[in-house]
């Protein structure tokens, strides 16, 4: 596992002095919040969707709103990465509620990732999150989120909670109770 | 809002466990590892769930985006944000705002008063030094355009004065233009349009004596600039001077230009008589064609005099001493002989003489009317002796008449006081 806390994972990250840089127009700051926040969006809205076209889509879709609402960003107490996975979790939000609409359903993944070699491997690993991604669709909303934001983005359970403007001990049970029924649906599977 | 206390359901402690148990898998611990932190009642229980958050946590945190879509979609992130955020690598100019054409309308409008008043400054000054400017130079123009306003507002006595001026700065630029052999055929003829305009003045106004004055010399500061011209321009310096020459004539009213004759005329007259010794003088008499302004011409040149009045008593003055030129018994004004230059002064000479003249005028008016004829140097020859026979001699005529022709333009006028000088003059020519 991976999760770890922000400021573990880089130390010389001053993630508000890139944000004010980045508010500021500063295309290299904004550069590197990118590329700090990407990836653990990216997980977090995979594990929310069904598919890695969609996963795409919706990890566009946050970015750009990112870029949008940038200059209205003010530190008040919440990170800036509780203030982007919250755009991300209303972008999944809506993305589910369209699919729920459309009735589509989930499908295996279009390609191979480019950076691999080992297609039996790649294959299993899209097998596998094809599984989670069933389940944790049976799961309810919020511990959905929960599992997407603690396993998918690796934030802490205090990281989720401010994310999802809840408390640790709430997002501590949500997190428990999901994985204790994803324990069935994945072995299931 | 929170609950209160009492209603607020504890945590399951289980939740709490397993987040525990979480983070230390988190933090790199093996499975087995964590489990054996807690009692096996908890392991049994614990076990599943944190083999199920390992598949969870390895099926969601290995996947990967392509690099092909991280990269574009940077791309876009950061194209997005130009237009959103400000600054940056973008150019720093303000975005338009109302405010935006007011600073503007200010700084077009401070620099159209600039403009302006380094306009004015330079007109201004161009006018200032305009003064002394001649054609090639950065103010000339202002001068040119200073002249045209003088001109168009002067009416009147004021409108020749301003002609006069103009034309005179004309010679004047020519001089100096000549100097420094930047002078051209364009140059002259300004002079000569400008004499034009004068010429065409002198048919509607009436020009008063310090006018004509002037006018005069204007005329002889033509001919002493335009006469060393080069050879290219020397057909415009000519062209210029006549017209110099006519305008002085016109201004005048006629011959006036010309006082030469009528001293000469009733000066040489008187003198004559004694001389008949030598024919030859009356040669040089011919010659003087100065007659043309014939007799009525006379009167008139009495403006002029002033300045034959002065030259008159040198001509009497000399005319005594060289009379010793022991040839003529008058010895008067044969003196003025003085061949080549005297040329000029003889003419002159005689102007003084208007208190001779009346002398004169009485015994023979014939005398200037015979000379008149003779005028035209060719003819000179024939009439001269005329005029000398009703003097006296008739013989000297057929004498003079060859030589002479070639003199006639330049040393014509020194001829007129001629009886006496004629002796020398005559011998000169003869000789060769």
């Amino acid at each position: 596992m991976q999760t770890k806390v922000l400021s573990e994972l880089a130390p010389e990250f001053d993630e508000r002095r890139l944000v004010e840089r980045a508010q500021g127009g500063d295309r290299e700051a904004l550069g590197d919040l990118y590329s700090f926040y990407f990836p653990r969006v990216y997980r977090y809205v995979a594990g929310r969707v069904r598919s890695t076209q969609d996963a795409e889509d919706v990890t566009e879709e946050t970015f750009l709103r990112m870029v949008t609402h940038l200059g209205r960003f003010q530190w008040r107490g919440a990170p800036f990465g509780a203030w982007l996975f919250r755009i991300a979790r209303n972008e999944v939000v809506s993305h589910v509620r369209r699919q729920r609409r459309r009735g589509a359903h989930a499908q295996l993944p279009e390609g191979l990732s480019d950076a691999r070699q080992d297609h039996a491997a790649a294959f299993e690993q899209h097998d596998l999150l094809r599984r989670v991604r069933l389940a944790a669709e049976r799961l309810p909303e919020a511990q959905a989120d929960v599992i997407a934001l603690r396993f998918g983005a690796g934030l802490s359970v205090a990281e989720t909670a401010r994310t999802m403007a809840r408390t640790e001990n709430n997002v501590k049970v949500l997190q428990h109770r999901a994985i204790a029924k994803l324990r069935g649906m994945v072995r299931r599977e | 809002m929170r609950l209160p206390a009492i209603f607020r359901r504890a945590p399951d402690p289980r939740a709490g466990l397993l987040a525990e148990a979480l983070a230390l898998y988190e933090d790199g611990l093996e499975i087995a590892a964590i489990l054996a932190l807690y009692p096996e009642e908890d392991q049994r229980w614990l076990r599943p769930l944190l083999s199920t958050g390992q598949i969870v946590s390895n099926a969601l945190g290995d996947e990967e985006s392509s690099f092909y879509f991280e990269g574009s979609l940077k791309a876009k992130v950061l194209e997005a944000a130009a237009p959103v955020i400000g600054g940056g690598e973008r150019d720093p100019a303000p975005a338009w705002s109302p405010a935006a054409p007011r600073r503007w309308g200010m700084a077009v409008a401070g620099g159209v008063a600039l403009a302006v008043v380094v306009a004015i400054g330079v007109v201004g000054f161009g006018f200032i030094t305009a003064g002394d400017a001649v054609p090639g130079e950065w103010n000339y123009a202002f001068k040119r355009a200073a002249e045209g306003a003088e001109a168009r507002f002067a009416s009147g006595d004021e409108r020749i004065n301003v002609n006069i001026r103009q034309a005179q700065a004309r010679i004047d630029e020519i001089q100096q233009l000549a100097v420094r052999g930047d002078l051209t055929r364009g140059h002259i003829s300004r002079f000569t349009s400008e004499l034009a305009d004068l010429r065409a003045l002198a048919e509607e106004e009436t020009f008063d004596s310090l006018q004509q004055a002037r006018v005069r010399g204007l005329s002889e500061s033509a001919v002493a600039v335009l006469a060393e011209t080069d050879e290219e321009l020397a057909p415009a310096a000519e062209e210029a001077i006549d017209r110099a020459h006519e305008v002085a004539a016109a201004v005048s009213g006629g011959g006036a230009v010309e006082p030469v004759p009528e001293p000469t005329a009733t000066a040489t007259v008187a003198p004559l008589p004694t001389p008949t010794a030598t024919p030859e003088p009356t040669a040089t008499l011919a010659p003087e064609p100065t007659a043309t302004p014939e007799p009525t011409a006379t009167p008139e040149p009495t403006a002029t005099p002033e300045p034959t009045a002065t030259e008159t008593p040198e001509p009497s003055a000399t005319a005594t001493p060289e009379p010793d030129g022991a040839e003529t018994p008058d010895g008067g004004d044969g003196a003025l002989g003085i061949d080549g230059e005297g040329a000029t002064q003889p003419l002159s000479t005689p102007e003084p003489s208007p208190t001779a003249t009346a002398t004169a005028t009485p015994e023979p008016a014939a005398t200037p009317t015979p000379e008149a004829v003779v005028v035209e140097t060719p003819a000179a020859t024939a009439t001269p002796e005329a005029s000398p026979a009703t003097t006296d001699r008739p013989a000297p005529a057929t004498q003079t008449p060859p030589p002479q022709p070639p003199q006639p333009s330049a040393t014509a006028p020194p001829a007129p006081p001629a009886p006496e000088s004629a002796p020398e003059v005559e011998a000169a020519a003869f000789s060769p």
